[in-house]
């Protein structure tokens, strides 16, 4: 696999001789893959790429919303596997859409340093390859590809990965499907994060764009992997609603907290909210602060939460981890004539204010539901096995192999699987 | 005569012949050596591997093709085609033949990489442009890693193929009875029970630094670092950042450029648009600093001259209009070149609504369908755009295009010797100022493709011409023959082969008619001019300019200069090689002053004449060839204090 060509110093004492070699490449370890299922590859995670994802997406489509006609432009943290990549080029390639990619993986940043970029670059290219069935049978564009790069490196924009977002032009769909939580990182950070990620992403989308567009977050909730500086503040984005009744009254009706909680934690008379209020909050936190960053620029859009659901990662019934699906869409305000030359009557609604999309987010967000329940109350398990074998078996994995491993219950412990 | 028996050494049957006088007849082998180092990489640039994949794309039928890099990094470089991908077979013929392509052969045909009926056109019908076996490893310029996978339409399942090259030792002995290896492969195949599916994917992986360093313009951007951290003033901005360029990044910045990419195109552009914002960005430079030497590299960083390189190499469309597509609305002037040996070139009437092509009774054959390529999200196209050439203060204002076809009857040489037919036609664009610089000259295409760059010499054409030769720009168009004068690394000719030395002649006499139809095109304008400048001291001054222009022994070469006088901001002129702009203001201040008056315009006007006339002759002589512009202003101006004198004294 690709070796790395970056061990080279740059400038100062550089070594004669140090562009003349490359670092010996040897052949590629992915060609013996290991296709062994991992627990990122259960069935309700095809829950969330059918149900929420595809079904968006195809909403998305039958709207004609995307930007350029006939592509979906999707950016994307995809695995090695490509499954979300694979649903939706299906999805587009049965609406007569190609998919368009923009790839970020930077798999293998956590490796010892001196093969951390042969690592990254080889997650990336592995990811990179396995693009090649879905281009060669026309659902994916040629062009696609996948950088070696994290998503915060959005936050710079004299990163390759914004210059590549920049030529491109705005996304259709922002899928950041991420395995540790959004607000894992020190708010204000010196380094690029999450955060700044998205806020250039959203200004990025903001000023290129004037249609829809959709934002799909998967991250973790639990209070572990969720930095207590961010936490405290996304806890002061909602105590800031609170000082309105309506938003109080609704956040006790829907989740069983209030204001007065909040302020037990803020004032630390309480070390941390109850666990169970611990996602609620990080989902209308999140929400909230993505809000912000789009209602505070100019032109100003808003954020609807279309869809959110919870699932289990360490323990039965945690819910640790959230997935939420998201449409932004600017806010168009018509002229108002106030020097009355026009004749138009003036308008008199007025605009509305922070307070009320946040309201539009609460009220969706009680409909949040636990997904590993909802299949066993649907029965839905079985269905899902199959359509996530299917794609397990795009991706090169034994498909009775999957199955098997999706029915042994001594592989998912947290769940009630049912029987075969 | 006996035949070698290819068992025996030929060295020992020699040894054992001698004073026999018997001869021996064997076959000429050639060294598998010398294909080890043509694997090695016999290019250039990093930019002839992409052209030579693109060259294989384009043989496989492809209708559209990426290449998709994260430059200016370049960590990889990967290349995907729609063209009809290789089975393993053809495959494994391909990674044990390097150097023996079956294109244009009948093992082609048993492979069907080439047509059934043409073993020189593909299945579909194009006429063939590169050489797989060679091509392929031309990637050894960038990489010795590299990984192909491929499927072709029918087959149930896509092969690969992971190859590292061996770096090339010239002194390394043969491994293998006098086969050398070249590397390592692996082949593999996999399940794609699609069978429509079709294409080729080439992953460059594991760059060269050297070839990484030359991508991303590294010495141009060290050098700039340099030149701004010297304290010596003079340096400083002697070495300019590109005009347009992919930005500045090293390998320590990690994901982050040091400089962001400076680029003629704005968000919203499509990759069509930004690839002719390019060439407009290109030409634009030269309208607004007439001055400044056009120069691509100075231009362009290495991305984009490769870019540009890619553009003329491989046969797209024309960026915007195809030459032989000109008409009276894109302000040309069109001329027939003779194929007769002491022929002249003769006007083509495009004001009936003709174009050039029509007006000649030239077929240009459209090719049978598209070949699209993208680069980083530019289309590529061919960079040429005669019509929007900028106008000078030359004497003809605006491009004259000559054509011309020529289909030897090459019947009466032996077949042996004859190296096939030929046939071949081109356009020369003569314009005030070619743009950019590297495309003066004549490009030879074979079946649309070229991997030489613009040769300035025009094969090598003696005549001294050197000004009017620096405005034309032309391309030869070989439709059948000349590909076996074309040297392995397919960007370079041989000088001695029959079709070259043909392409050679026939290059060489069109100039000759295209330098005399300029020349009678520059009299009658020089004429219309005097004629409009209306004095007969006028006429006499240019009667006299011409005929030292004569004795100075240039008649062959360039009509005298024109000359103009700067107005005094000095806007609005340029200095062309066919015309200069000498600094009035300089002279204003050199000459007595004069109080504004119709008289005293008239003496000024008849010293700026005069002057010019002087400065023509000078000219005629080679008096000023080497000095600089400066000095020619500070030298007019001192002539010009002598011619003031006259009626003073």
């Amino acid at each position: 696999m690709a070796s790395d060509s970056n061990l080279r110093t740059e400038g100062g004492d550089e070594d004669l001789t140090s562009s003349a070699y490359g670092t010996a490449a040897s052949f590629d370890v992915a060609t013996s893959k290991k296709l062994t299922p991992q627990p990122w590859h259960r069935p309700r995670k095809q829950w969330v790429r059918e149900q929420q994802w595809g079904r968006l997406i195809q909403e998305f489509l039958a709207a004609k919303l995307s930007a350029k006609e006939g592509v979906l432009q999707y950016l994307t943290l995809p695995g090695p596997d490509l499954l979300d990549v694979r649903l939706v080029a299906k999805l587009c390639a049965s609406v007569g859409y190609q998919l368009k990619l923009l790839g970020f993986n930077d798999s293998g940043s956590d490796a010892s340093s001196a093969n951390k970029a042969t690592e990254v670059a080889n997650a990336a290219y592995s990811a990179d390859e396995s693009l090649t069935p879905l281009w060669m049978n026309g659902s994916v564009s040629r062009d696609s590809f996948i950088y070696r790069d994290s998503v915060h490196s959005l936050a710079e924009p004299k990163s390759i990965g914004m210059t590549r977002l920049a030529q491109m032009g705005s996304m259709d769909v922002i899928n950041l499907d991420l395995c540790n939580s959004l607000a894992c990182l020190e708010p204000e950070g010196t380094d690029p994060t999450n955060y700044e990620a998205v806020r250039a992403l959203f200004d990025f989308q903001r000023h290129h764009r004037h249609k829809p567009f959709l934002v799909f977050l998967t991250t973790r909730t639990d209070p572990s992997r969720v930095n207590p500086r961010a936490f405290e503040r996304l806890v002061d984005r909602m105590l800031a609603n609170c000082q309105d009744t309506r938003f109080n009254t609704r956040l006790f009706e829907h989740f069983g907290f209030s204001k007065h909680h909040l302020t037990a934690f803020r004032e630390r008379r309480n070390p941390q909210p109850p666990a169970r209020f611990f996602p609620r909050i990080v989902l209308m936190g999140l929400s909230k602060w993505m809000l912000g960053l789009l209602l505070g620029g100019s032109p100003k859009w808003k954020i609807e939460l279309l869809s959110s659901c919870e699932y289990s990662v360490h323990r039965r019934g945690g819910r640790e981890m959230l997935s939420i699906c998201y449409q932004c869409e600017m806010i168009k305000t018509n002229a108002i004539d106030g020097t009355k030359l026009s004749g138009t009557s003036i308008v008199t609604t007025a605009a509305l204010q922070e307070i009320d999309y946040a309201l539009t987010i609460l009220k969706s967000a009680a409909n949040v539901f636990d997904l590993d329940e909802y299949i066993v109350a649907k029965k839905a398990y079985g269905p899902l096995v199959d359509s996530s074998a299917d794609l397990m078996a795009d991706a090169g994995y034994d498909r009775a192999a999957y199955m098997d491993w999706c029915f042994d219950p001594a592989m998912h412990p947290l769940l009630d699987i049912p029987a075969r | 005569m006996e035949t070698s028996n290819p068992s025996r050494s030929l060295e020992q049957k020699l040894l054992e012949q001698v004073g026999t006088q018997l001869v021996t007849e064997t076959l000429l082998l050639t060294n598998d050596k010398v294909l080890a180092r043509i694997t090695d990489g016999i290019y250039r640039a990093p930019g002839s591997s992409l052209r030579e994949l693109l060259s294989n794309a384009y043989d496989a039928d492809a209708t559209e093709v990426a290449i998709s890099t994260d430059a200016p990094r370049f960590s990889r470089i990967v290349v995907r085609d729609n063209g009809q991908g290789m089975s393993l077979e053809t495959l494994a013929y391909v990674v044990e033949n390097i150097g023996g392509s079956s294109k244009r052969t009948t093992r082609g045909q048993e492979l069907n990489v080439v047509s059934r009926s043409d073993p020189a056109r593909t299945p579909r019908g194009r006429r063939i442009i590169g050489k797989i076996g060679i091509g392929l490893f031309s990637i050894a310029h960038l990489s010795n890693h590299f990984k192909i996978t491929t499927k072709a339409a029918g087959n149930t399942y896509r092969a690969h193929a992971e190859i590292l090259l061996a770096q090339f030792d010239e002194g390394a002995e043969s491994t293998d009875g006098g086969k050398y290896q070249q590397g390592r492969v692996r082949i593999w195949s996999e399940e794609d029970l699609n069978t429509a599916a079709h294409g080729t994917e080439i992953a460059v992986l594991n760059l060269k630094p050297s070839a990484v360093d030359i991508l991303r313009s590294r010495e141009t951007w060290a050098q700039i670092g340099t030149a701004a951290e010297t304290a010596e003033p003079a340096s400083k901005g002697s070495i300019a950042a590109p005009t347009f360029h992919i930005g500045e990044y090293s390998l320590d910045s990690g994901n982050t450029l040091d400089t962001s990419a400076k680029v003629p195109w704005g968000a919203s552009a499509t990759s069509s648009e930004r690839f002719s914002s390019l060439v407009e960005g290109v030409v634009d430079l030269a309208r607004r600093k007439p001055s400044d030497p056009c120069d691509l590299e100075r231009i362009l960083d290495n991305y984009f001259y490769t870019v540009w390189m890619l553009g003329l190499a491989l046969p797209f469309e024309y960026v915007k209009q195809s030459p032989f597509a000109l008409a009276v609305a894109d302000s040309v002037g069109a001329f027939l070149i003779s194929n007769g040996a002491k022929g002249q070139a003769s006007a083509l009437p495009l004001d009936n609504g003709n174009t050039v092509a029509i007006a000649a009774g030239m077929t240009i054959t459209p090719p049978p369908f598209p070949f699209e390529v993208e680069i980083d999200g530019i289309r590529l196209f061919r960079p040429i755009d005669i019509a929007s050439l900028p106008a000078t203060a030359n004497s003809i204002k605006n491009p004259q295009i000559f054509v011309g076809e020529f289909s030897p009857d090459l019947s009466r040489i032996p077949e042996s010797y004859r190296g096939g037919d030929l046939r071949i036609f081109g356009y020369f664009a003569w314009a005030p100022k070619v743009v950019p610089n590297e495309h003066q000259g004549v490009l030879i295409r074979i079946n649309g493709a070229s991997g030489a760059l613009f040769d300035t010499s025009f094969l090598r054409y003696k005549v001294a011409e050197r000004n009017r030769l620096k405005q034309i720009v032309a391309e030869v168009f070989v439709d059948v023959g000349l590909d076996a004068a074309l040297n392995i690394d397919r960007e370079s000719f041989n000088y001695t082969h029959p079709h070259y030395v043909i392409v050679q002649a026939w290059v060489h006499n069109a100039l000759r008619q295209i330098t005399n139809q300029l020349k009678v095109l520059a009299k009658t304008k020089q004429k219309q001019r005097s004629a409009r400048q209306g004095t007969q001291r006028h006429i006499a001054l240019s009667e006299i300019v011409d005929e030292e222009w004569m004795l100075a022994g240039r008649e062959d070469d360039d009509t005298p200069p024109h000359v103009v006088f700067s107005p005094p901001d000095g806007t609005g002129l340029v200095n062309e090689a066919d015309t200069i702009a000498l600094d009035r203001s300089l002279l204003l201040s050199r000459i007595s002053p004069r109080v504004k008056s119709t008289t005293a315009d008239a003496r000024l006007a008849e010293l700026e004449g005069d002057l010019a006339a002087i400065y023509q002759v000078l000219n005629a002589y080679r008096v000023l060839d080497k000095v600089s512009l400066e000095t020619q202003n500070k030298l007019m101006a001192s002539i010009a204090r002598i011619l003031d004198l006259r009626g003073k004294y």
